[in-house]
């Protein structure tokens, strides 16, 4: 790609991210000091900066590149990656979002303290926080290498250059600034999609229609069938259903932007947009991947499931359309690179600093804390960039760990509350986690390691099942044997029937 | 290829869309607003 070109996305990116975050921040200056103004924008998001944000949160990386991957070993069944997340959004928009929004609570932790206790509320913080940060360095990846792709640069160089953006995308204004910028950038990076979906398929014979027959006639049709194989729609269909949605919707990450809604109705409404936006992506990534798949020249190349689509749209776009693929993919990855930092500093913040040391710190003091963590955060993911496992399965295995948070959150809001049920929960969970990724003990009960990722044992798909069926298990054993206090929403119900 | 799968996807996200619609009117959930 020429350097014109070049400095003219990442201008494009300086001049919205920057110009809307000092816009945002005139505007608001004159707004009392809150705690919630920089985190939470002040809880007064209108729906479409709510709906983007949540659709572009979750859409990052793994969305792209780990498409790209997965379509080129099993096809389109990949697109379960992108309807787990609608599930997902669906569950959030209506559900969890929805039951935080109404607590006015700031983290995610903050909650658990509510229903759990204080030892639960650190504990998750810690993980949580971990594991956002594991997410975070994997984004920090994906920029490199996207980069990379359609630049020439080394990884390490684009992950500098872009994790910057990804702060600034942050620093100005908060999660008011996320927000605007991801509505501007939401309508470029569709435009950039679409015509780069265009142009490949106007530029092979026969277009994608070529590309299908091609399947067919190899004895590979369910290459183009979203229901792909019987063995892929249970181990990766159904395996990232469940990781994604029991460890997604009470991700701070998720649950931030909701809470930062006007009110509960503009979650709802949400939906209707969030749910296509996020959804339809990975139409257009699985299209592109199984054009490149489908010609020898890219086929036959070396570690063609992770370089195969790029290569081909860099060979096949023109430069300039090249570069507006470039802005739109940074749009994806940044918004959640930048969020992700957001939600580690709001937790460090809320949850260690405030909670531990300075209950009675300012809101100034408490935002400036939430800067300088998101640099920190920032700066550390993007330094360790450059060192990391294959994407979409560091995803899957980092989502496990947060399974149990979930069951202990929707028993402690629906059902009963016992901190050391919580606790016990968790510990099991975690450490039967960490036994089944680190031992050998899915070897003993038959399961497999080292074989291909749709493998029926392949025990790396299954963390994630483990985790849900232990934290199932331990609490409904311990509901016989502790007492525990109402769940949070009948406790409303009991105050409000006695008011 | 493109639009069969396109449109399948697009029918897939009105489904679950319209399922969690039902079931959270069935559930009532969050009826009062903040």
């Amino acid at each position: 790609m020429n350097t014109g070109l070049l400095i003219g996305v990442f201008a494009y990116e300086i001049i919205v991210i920057v110009g809307l975050g000092l816009w945002l921040q005139m505007r608001h200056k004159n707004k009392v000091a809150s705690a919630d103004e920089f985190a939470l924008a002040g809880r007064d998001l209108p729906i479409p900066v709510v709906a983007v944000t949540l659709a572009l949160t979750v859409l990052g990386t793994a969305h792209i590149l780990g498409v790209f991957e997965m379509t080129w070993h099993m096809g389109a069944v990949a697109i379960w990656f992108s309807i787990a997340h609608v599930i997902l959004l669906t569950f959030v928009c209506l559900g969890t979002g929805v039951w935080f929004r109404r607590l006015n609570v700031q983290t995610v932790p903050e909650l658990l303290e509510r229903t759990s206790g204080q030892a639960t509320r650190l504990f998750v913080s810690c993980v949580m926080a971990g594991v956002l940060f594991g997410i975070l360095t994997v984004e920090a990846q994906g920029i490199g290498i996207i980069i990379q792709a359609l630049t020439g640069w080394p990884i390490h160089q684009g992950a500098i250059l872009g994790g910057i953006l990804g702060l600034l995308y942050v620093l100005l204004a908060g999660m008011r600034e996320i927000g605007w910028v991801n509505l501007v950038n939401a309508v470029v990076m569709y435009a950039g999609l679409i015509l780069a979906t265009i142009f490949v398929g106007a530029h092979f014979a026969g277009g994608y229609e070529a590309a299908g027959t091609y399947y067919e006639n190899n004895g590979l049709s369910h290459m183009t069938s979203i229901w792909g194989t019987k063995a892929t729609l249970i181990n990766f269909g159904l395996v990232t259903v469940v990781a994604v949605l029991f460890s997604q919707s009470i991700n701070q990450m998720l649950i931030q932007p909701a809470m930062s809604a006007k009110n509960t109705k503009t979650i709802k409404k949400a939906l209707w947009i969030a749910a296509p936006v996020n959804g339809l992506f990975g139409v257009f990534a699985i299209a592109i991947a199984l054009m490149a798949r489908s010609q020898p020249e890219y086929a036959s190349l070396e570690a063609g499931a992770k370089i195969g689509s790029t290569t081909m749209l860099v060979d096949v776009l023109p430069p300039w359309l090249a570069a507006v693929l470039l802005a739109a993919f940074l749009a994806a990855i940044l918004s959640t690179f930048a969020i992700i930092a957001l939600s580690i500093a709001t937790i460090f913040t809320n949850d260690i600093y405030k909670s531990l040391y300075k209950p009675e710190a300012s809101a100034k003091q408490l935002t400036n804390m939430i800067r300088l963590m998101i640099i920190l955060v920032g700066g550390i993911a993007i330094a360790i960039a450059s060192f990391m496992p294959p994407i979409l399965a560091a995803m899957i295995w980092l989502f496990a760990w947060l399974v149990p948070v979930f069951f202990i959150v929707m028993y402690g809001i629906f059902f009963k509350r016992h901190n050391g049920l919580s606790v016990a929960t968790i510990i099991i969970a975690w450490l039967i986690n960490g036994l089944w990724t680190f031992t050998s003990l899915p070897l003993a009960l038959g399961f497999l390691r080292g074989v291909p990722p749709d493998h029926v044992l392949n025990a790396d798909n299954y963390n994630a099942y483990v985790t849900a069926v232990v934290s199932i298990a331990v609490l409904i054993i311990g509901s016989f044997i502790v007492k525990g206090d109402d769940g949070l929403f009948k406790l409303e119900a009991k105050a409000r029937g006695g008011a | 290829m493109f639009w069969s799968l396109f449109i399948q996807t697009l029918i897939f996200i009105g489904v679950i869309v319209a399922i969690g619609q039902m079931i959270a009117k069935i559930f009532g959930n969050g009826e009062e607003d903040t």
